[in-house]
């Protein structure tokens, strides 16, 4: 409103009275704004008058009633097949299936053990010492010295380079010539032993003298069940490890709907069976099984909503778990399955209700009949999450969550199933026996196969890092005042436990493979009679020589002999018993997949595990991991080098 | 460690529950006449209904208002004079100090 004094009555009253300056006054209000365009007044959510409450709920859709019903009641039948077969091998087929049973080793034993006691001098000795001294509390002379004969000798001779081999040396001062070998009695005992396991008779061999004869029996049985519990022998030749692969594979059998059905885990490595292991086919003719009996009727079971950390609450007023923050997961727009699940896990992980079911395990499982009550009495069906079940299905589309991978026509045998393997839980693995890394190197165009670790002749890891360095030997060249000064190699030396795998085309231009053939690594050292007067060098070529079991001897040609450097562990060849010549046409030939960019890890190892009736094992096994990427050997062919930098 | 040979499972299925939930605020309803022998079920739904109707009246702004009254309402109109000539409240300078005060309080509270 403005108010205005005319300017003539303030001229007229100037003696009289102040001049008014003019001013103008305004009206304010204040006005309530329940909204703003910035988002943090809404994000602190605060609280006020409780109608302000209430109000925000209604804004926020929490006081809508809806036409559903919470689900307070579950219905379903549980059908179970027994998973009760397994092969050892890829391909196996259902006449090579041995069954399960009850109170055997599991699978992942049945699977990765190999022959223990051979491998390993160490325990097959102190086993052996075990028996000796049972024999002698016992007081049978006459068996203890029928045991003590060259046929049970222990073979635990004194390695060649006791530098590098400390264990072995010491096991071999401790053990040699006072054991006997536990490996060989067991071999010789074992047809005499019936289907309990039980030794029945003393096998003519053992020549255990007439008088002794019956108290050597208990002896010898009490020793042979003690045997089987400290170490669970597997095949010679485990059939399901791959060689070339440096994998397991093997197959379990379960029934299926109308025939039998094989689970192939042709990828086996970490020593942990899953569902996901699997891969189910079809086994054996289609026959019409009798509907089984439902392993379990559930009746009336209380679902609960499923709520997992950093789930969105559904609540305008309700604190969230900061621990895991699914907006936060970083994703690149071609990492699809990160985006599904953080989109799932913000946006769709309400109305979800779950109850919890024992199971047991060896079993495949499937539910049937499942009917869902709400608290208004309504019932309704829930379908499998499958493709199929869809309000409209994607033809074609191999969408379904938690069951076996498929191959060929088995969809319908293990259709809504779910594979609850018996599988060990938590497994002690040991130190390494033996240790390879597997790397590529793209300076040299080859692959290695490095032997970190190896068994020594005790069967105790020896550390080959430390090993190669007694295997080489450093040549000074002699110098005079006029040679040149530029040196020709034809090969730089790589460390002696690098093994190539040399790069092969195999199978003819239709259908070319790469494979990596494993070779060896050749060193030329002069064995001229005038360098071989110096005792350490003699000393040396010697120890070259001797290696028979990983060093192969080639000819001596103009005062030069040639040897190769074969690998030392198990892994890396075909038989691992092979010697001298032998190991040259012992040629590995590795899948040229399996030695990824990353690289990978082989390893040996005891593992100690329970099973769920109570009974441990122990057993070597392997195992495959990444590795950590490329390396460089180094190895480069026709080089100069400067004489300063080789002397 | 020794595994069960009977492991639990979880069956999870989709199912379309109602998405209401309780309210935040408890109504405490006063009879409407003193010296009343019993409610009855009306009284107590035209309470709740009016509670909600104040609720749904709470988030109202003025633009909201209906046939351009959202001039005039909420009708508490204060002068204004910066001669100081008439009573006034000078919210300008207020709320330029309350928002130099506020900024500052906000800095400090999101640290």
């Amino acid at each position: 409103m403005l108010y205005l004094m005319p300017k003539s009555i303030a001229s007229l009253g100037a003696q009289l009275i102040e001049p008014v300056k003019p001013t103008i006054t305004g009206f304010a209000r204040i006005e309530t704004s329940p909204i703003a365009p910035q988002l943090d007044d809404g994000l602190s959510a605060p609280l006020a008058d409780p109608l302000w409450l209430i109000g925000r709920q209604w804004q926020f859709d929490e006081l809508r009633g809806e036409d559903a019903g919470t689900p307070i009641g579950v219905d379903f039948d549980v059908h179970t097949s027994p998973i009760d077969r397994f092969a050892p091998g890829p391909g196996a087929t259902l006449a090579q299936a041995t069954p399960l049973g009850t109170g055997g080793p599991p699978v992942e034993v049945r699977v990765e053990a190999e022959p223990a006691l051979a491998a390993h001098a160490r325990l097959d000795g102190e086993a052996g010492l075990n028996l000796l001294r049972r024999a002698r509390a016992q007081n049978l002379p006459g068996l203890v010295a029928a045991l003590r004969t060259p046929a049970f000798a222990l073979e635990l001779p004194q390695p060649e380079d006791p530098q590098s081999d400390l264990l072995g040396q010491q096991w071999h001062l401790l053990l040699a010539g006072r054991s006997i070998s536990a490996a060989k009695v067991a071999a010789l005992l074992a047809p005499e032993r019936g289907g309990d396991g039980h030794l029945a008779a003393l096998p003519a061999g053992l020549g255990v003298p007439a008088a002794e004869a019956g108290a050597a029996l208990p002896v010898l049985d009490t020793w042979l069940q003690w045997l089987d519990t400290l170490v669970h022998e597997g095949p010679a030749d485990n059939p399901s490890w791959r060689k070339e692969r440096f994998e397991y594979a093997f197959s379990l059998y379960a029934k299926g709907r109308s025939r039998d059905v094989a689970l192939r885990a042709d990828e086996y490595t970490d020593g942990r069976v899953d569902w996901h292991s699997f891969v189910a086919e079809n086994e054996g003719p289609a026959a019409v099984a009798p509907a089984p009996e439902p392993e379990k009727r559930v009746r009336d079971a209380l679902p609960v909503p499923v709520r997992y950390p950093g789930m969105p609450a559904d609540r305008y007023w309700e604190f969230e778990d900061a621990r895991v923050n699914f907006a936060g997961v970083e994703s690149s727009p071609a990492s699809l399955t990160r985006l599904v699940m953080t989109e799932f896990a913000l946006a769709y992980g309400n109305d979800w209700f779950m109850l919890p079911l024992d199971l047991p395990v060896g079993r495949l499982v499937d539910l049937g009949g499942f009917k869902v009550r709400d608290n208004f009495g309504v019932e309704a069906p829930v379908l499998a999450s499958d493709n199929n079940n869809l309000p409209q299905p994607v033809p074609g589309s191999p969408w379904r969550m938690f069951e076996l991978a498929t191959r060929g026509a088995v969809a319908a045998e293990v259709k809504d199933t779910l594979c609850l393997p018996d599988t060990l839980s938590g497994t002690l693995e040991g130190p390494p026996l033996e240790e390879l890394l597997l790397v590529r190197d793209e300076m040299a165009n080859l692959a290695w196969g490095i032997e970190r670790r190896v068994q020594g002749t005790s069967g105790e890891p020896l550390d080959r890092r430390l090993e190669a360095d007694h295997l080489s030997f450093r040549q000074r060249l002699p110098e005079a005042p006029n040679d040149p000064l530029l040196v020709y190699r034809l090969a730089t030396q790589v460390p002696a436990h690098w093994i190539p795998l040399v790069p092969k085309g195999e199978g003819g231009a239709l259908r070319f493979v790469v494979k990596l053939r494993r070779g060896g690594m050749s060193r030329f050292y002069s064995v001229e009679p005038a360098l071989m007067a110096d005792p350490a060098y003699a000393a040396f070529i010697d120890l070259l020589r001797d290696q028979n079991t990983f060093i192969e001897e080639g000819p001596v040609e103009n005062g030069v002999q040639m040897f190769v450097l074969h690998p030392r562990g198990r892994l890396l060849k075909v038989d691992p018993g092979a010697k001298g010549a032998a190991l040259a046409t012992d040629s590995l030939a590795v899948a040229e997949e399996e030695v990824p960019r990353a690289g990978a890890i082989v390893r040996r190892s005891f593992q100690y595990a329970r099973t769920s009736d109570g009974r441990a094992y122990l057993w070597v096994g392997r195992s495959k991991t990444a590795g950590s990427g490329e390396s460089n050997s180094g190895l480069s062919f026709d080089t100069i080098r400067k004489r300063s930098a080789i002397n | 460690m020794i595994p069960d040979p009977v492991q639990t499972t979880g069956v999870a299925f989709h199912y379309d529950a109602p998405g209401a939930r309780p309210p935040q605020a408890v109504l405490l309803a006063v009879p409407p006449r003193a010296n009343m022998a019993e409610w009855n079920f009306d009284q107590v739904l035209a309470t709740v209904h009016e509670a909600f109707d104040l609720a749904q009246l709470r988030c109202v702004r003025p633009k909201d208002f209906s046939a351009g009254l959202g001039v005039f309402l909420p009708g508490n109109f204060l002068p204004q004079n910066f001669g100081a000539e008439v009573p006034s409240v000078e919210l300008w300078q207020m709320a330029r100090k309350y928002a130099s005060l506020a900024a500052t309080t906000i800095a400090l509270g999101k640290i």
